[in-house]
């Protein structure tokens, strides 16, 4: 019925992940995500990619929605890769049929302006067709750059090449393996696990020190609560929101002046409602007894099983012979 | 010695008001106590002094035999349980699990018997087969029959009950007044609210005006007073409106009518 | 001239077949004037009354359906029809509201001014440094006017008796003082139709007979239509003359109040009550077993009827 968000992206499905102590998938997705950073070679990270996909499908979550996570980050996986391989002139050219990748540039008066006007035209037509934003921005740079291969008009700004390299090609590679398995294994943790349990491991994780343990505690409870009030805000949002809007505030209208008046008119009341609700939640808490920092039980508790100490042990055993065969120079 | 004794309290917020003004009662253990005020009576003001939320150095409040001080405010939340107005701003768990078992965690006790409470609780208030529910998916009797769960798991003597029910529409109103009043002769009840409706269970009446009580007795007593009930600002039954008409009036057989409206005034 | 749904639905939420489509607004149709009624809507907790509120100043969009609304402006008549769309409509649930601007060049803003909307516990709304400037700010958005907003605030504020409060913030009024000032924030900006969503919510009887009967003389003096949304049956009784029953989404009945009060088993079935008068009444009527009309909407007649059963003493 409610199309809000689903706090913390949580899917309830019934698979050995979703049934770990989340203390393990926290401390061993850790460990994962660090030796991924210290992994250099290309076929061992495509590897761990196989061993993520894998991973996911025994997870009974589907892997339309790690592909619309990465959707999210496409922007930065298209800017590294370009970067890497119109900067990094490192290696050997690459060549098909004996022929060199390599392409020559001129930036004209011309082909700036056209090529300024395309980017243009693009972010004009978001204005009113806003399907297809990933596919036209990939068609505006391959214009862009198009353009600039053939001679257009007469006063050269600039040449340039760009060559396909093969070290350019293997890092740009590497950071998009690197990225995409980070990101597979963040989404393992928050697919798998329910907030309260994400809360109740962190909290886990800290108890053991002890000098941890009262901020630990507290900050436990704080996360706890948000969680808690996340919904409840949104939904007093959106009640603030129509109540202006009864008033005439149009987001898609009025200069500068009336834009921040008409923000204000959402954020003070907001903040109104956050500190009533904390007054009064303050004196619910305070009422029932509750102390922050001082110890208290759990109905929650975590109990570690069979299967968490062998995907912990796994995780370590990965990590440890990543760490090996780095200084052996072999990863 | 009675169970609550509260002796000459004065408080204020501000150095303009006088939100209690010089209150003396005393309440019985087992006594359904309804408290009646409008806003600014000082009933709520009066409600967060006796579970030691605001404290004051003027006059003194007694429970148990204990007075309530800063130092020993521990000891006398372990007697004193309290349902608020805002279902929603008093709903701590992410779950209604969660939030029964929250003031158990605070007394650090085990989950065995946690899940045995939580359980007998929840069933009691109608709310067993809802435990694993968000509030965000509750009604607002629903959320206050939770509060009341939560706090009875906590099995103090006193529960005050601070306008539990303003908020909520008609039908929910009656669902949780069954489980409020169902608690009669169980607890000591202390329920605070502005309808003379829910007065008639009581045992005995109190009525605030700014700060001070100004009616103290059994409901029938407290009845029939009705211009001070409607200085007060209370939501006076209209039986009692009507009442007060004939009597300034000349109908014939007019005590009859009296005597009827009367009936009908503190019919439950 | 008014407003008038034909079929009207609105969708909770949209699912991808198309198929089992959960409306919080069914095929409702229903046509209420501009000027000088006095209408209660009535039906339990989520059956849409304050979902089809929102339909009517446009703050949600039908998914199927017209809504047809229209009024005088001196002498011109604006006209505006809104046809259904699943596509265009936000979902009863969806975060924000309705796009302004419908199709191009059709702007559905005069509509917010128009028909006032009223939220339950509108001092949220409030946020100004000053009262004055919050209840200007509704009629500063509809007309880019300052000075015409600034005499619009001060008409109503002079109506409903605020001038007192007007160079104060906001927050620090009571809380029968900033309902009050939200309130006049709606009517600055001068709605002919004025909807309310439990208006007397939290107010004590004092303050809550002042609104009402501050409703009442813009409703009889200034012959504004006003639509109450209320669990309260006692004014519905005292104060309206038609009522809107709804459930589950749809409206099951349309018509006087007096003819609903009559039919019980309609107030059964729905599980509506009466007012507190008429179940006095009824009570009264079988104690002294005298034939009592207990149809009476408020203590006068209560009290005038039974004066005309029992008969004068005249001394």
């Amino acid at each position: 019925m409610n199309d809000t968000i689903i706090f913390g992206q949580y899917i309830h499905k019934n698979s050995w992940i979703h049934r770990l102590d989340p203390r393990t998938k926290l401390l061993s997705l850790f460990i994962l995500m660090v030796s991924t950073f210290l992994i250099s070679n290309v076929y061992v990270l495509l590897g761990l990619l196989a061993f993520n996909i894998i991973i996911v499908i025994t997870s009974k979550i589907s892997l339309l929605k790690f592909i619309q996570s990465f959707k999210m980050i496409a922007m930065l996986i298209i800017f590294s890769t370009l970067f890497q391989i119109i900067f990094n002139r490192s290696g050997d050219i690459l060549q098909i049929n004996g022929q060199d990748l390599n392409a020559f540039f001129t930036l004209t008066w011309l082909n700036l302006a056209l090529g300024i006007a395309i980017l243009v035209f693009n972010i004009v037509l978001n204005k009113w067709f806003k399907k297809f934003g990933l596919l036209r921005i990939l068609i505006v740079l391959f214009l862009v750059f198009y353009l600039q291969t053939i001679n257009l008009g007469n006063i050269t700004l600039a040449t340039y090449t760009i060559g396909l390299y093969s070290t350019g090609v293997m890092v740009a590679s590497m950071v998009i393996l690197r990225i995409i398995n980070l990101l597979m294994f963040s989404g393992i943790l928050t697919f798998t696990t329910k907030p309260t349990d994400m809360n109740s491991g962190i909290e886990g994780i800290f108890n053991p020190f002890k000098f941890m343990r009262r901020f630990a505690s507290i900050l436990g409870m704080m996360i706890s609560i948000a969680i808690r009030f996340i919904p409840t805000l949104l939904l007093e949002a959106r009640k603030v929101l129509k109540a202006q809007a009864a008033r005439g505030v149009d987001f898609k209208e009025g200069n500068i002046k009336e834009a921040v008046t008409q923000i204000v008119s959402l954020l003070v009341p907001m903040f109104i409602i956050a500190i009533k609700k904390s007054e009064d939640l303050a004196n619910a808490m305070d009422a029932r007894g509750y102390i922050p920092g001082d110890p208290r039980s759990r109905i929650n508790e975590l109990h570690y099983k069979v299967s968490d100490i062998f995907v912990q042990s796994f995780s370590i055993i990965i990590f440890i012979s990543i760490v090996v065969l780095k200084t052996q120079g072999l990863v | 010695m009675s169970l609550i004794e509260v002796k000459n309290l004065k408080f204020r917020y501000t150095h303009d008001d006088n939100a209690i003004n010089d209150v003396s009662l005393n309440i019985e253990k087992g006594e359904f106590v309804c408290i009646l005020g409008h806003n600014g009576s000082g009933k709520s003001t009066l409600a967060k002094l006796l579970v030691g939320l605001l404290f004051s150095k003027r006059g003194s409040i007694t429970i148990d035999g204990i007075e309530l001080t800063e130092a020993n405010i521990d000891k006398i939340r372990q007697k004193v349980g309290i349902v608020f107005q805002n279902p929603d701003n008093q709903f701590v768990g992410i779950t209604v699990k969660d939030d029964i078992a929250f003031g158990l965690e605070n007394r650090r006790i085990n989950k065995q018997e946690m899940e045995r409470l939580i359980a007998l609780y929840s069933t009691k208030v109608g709310m067993y087969d809802f435990l694993d529910r968000n509030p965000e998916d509750l009604s607002g009797g629903e959320k206050q029959k939770v509060a009341i769960a939560g706090v009875l798991a906590m099995d103090p003597e006193i529960i005050i009950f601070d306008e539990a029910t303003s908020m909520l529409d008609p039908k929910a109103v009656s669902s949780v007044l069954d489980v409020i009043n169902n608690l009669k002769n169980k607890k000591t009840v202390l329920s605070i609210t502005h309808n003379l409706k829910e007065a008639i269970y009581a045992d005995r009446v109190i009525v605030m005006t700014g700060g001070k009580i100004v009616l103290n007795g059994k409901p029938m007593e407290i009845f029939k007073h009705y211009d001070i009930l409607k200085d007060s600002n209370l939501d006076i039954l209209d039986s009692m409106k009507i009442l007060d008409k004939v009597k300034n009036s000349n109908i014939n057989e007019k005590e009859m009518i009296e005597e009827a409206l009367w009936e009908l005034s503190y019919q439950k | 001239m008014g407003i008038k749904l034909s079929k009207v639905n609105l969708a909770y939420s949209i699912p991808r077949n198309r198929k089992n489509i959960k409306f919080a607004v069914n095929d409702v149709n229903l046509s209420i004037n501009t000027k000088d009624e006095f209408i209660a809507i009535v039906g339990h907790t989520g059956s849409g009354k304050s979902t089809l509120v929102q339909l009517f100043n446009s703050l949600l969009l039908p998914s199927k359906g017209q809504i047809d609304i229209s009024w005088h402006n001196d002498d011109i008549e604006e006209r505006y029809r809104i046809l259904g769309n699943f596509k265009k409509c936000k979902s009863a649930h969806s975060v924000g509201v309705a796009p302004l601007k419908f199709k191009a060049n059709t702007r559905l803003k005069p509509l917010r001014s128009h028909i006032g909307l009223v939220f339950q516990f509108p001092e949220y709304q409030l946020f100004e440094e000053t009262v004055l400037k919050d209840i200007m700010f509704g009629p500063k958005n509809f007309t880019k006017d300052k000075e015409l907003a600034k005499a619009r605030a001060l008409e109503v504020s002079s109506m409903m008796h605020i001038e007192s409060l007007l160079e104060k913030s906001p927050f620090a009024l009571s809380g029968g003082q900033m309902r009050k000032a939200a309130i006049a924030g709606i009517l600055a900006s001068k709605p002919d139709i004025l909807v309310l969503d439990e208006p007397t919510v939290g107010l004590d009887p004092l303050a809550k007979r002042e609104l009402l009967d501050f409703l009442t003389k813009l409703n009889r003096v200034e012959h504004k239509t006003i639509i109450l949304i209320t669990h309260d049956m006692d004014v519905v009784g005292e104060y309206c003359n038609r009522t809107i029953v709804m459930n589950k989404g749809m409206v099951v009945y349309d018509g006087s109040k007096d003819l609903m009060f009559h039919n019980d088993s309609l107030i059964k079935t729905y599980n509506l009550d009466y007012p507190n008068i008429i179940k006095t009444m009824i009570n009264l009527k079988n104690k002294i077993n005298k034939p009592l009309n207990v149809y009476q909407y408020n203590v006068n007649d209560a009290f005038n009827e039974i004066e005309k059963v029992m008969g004068d003493n005249h001394e």
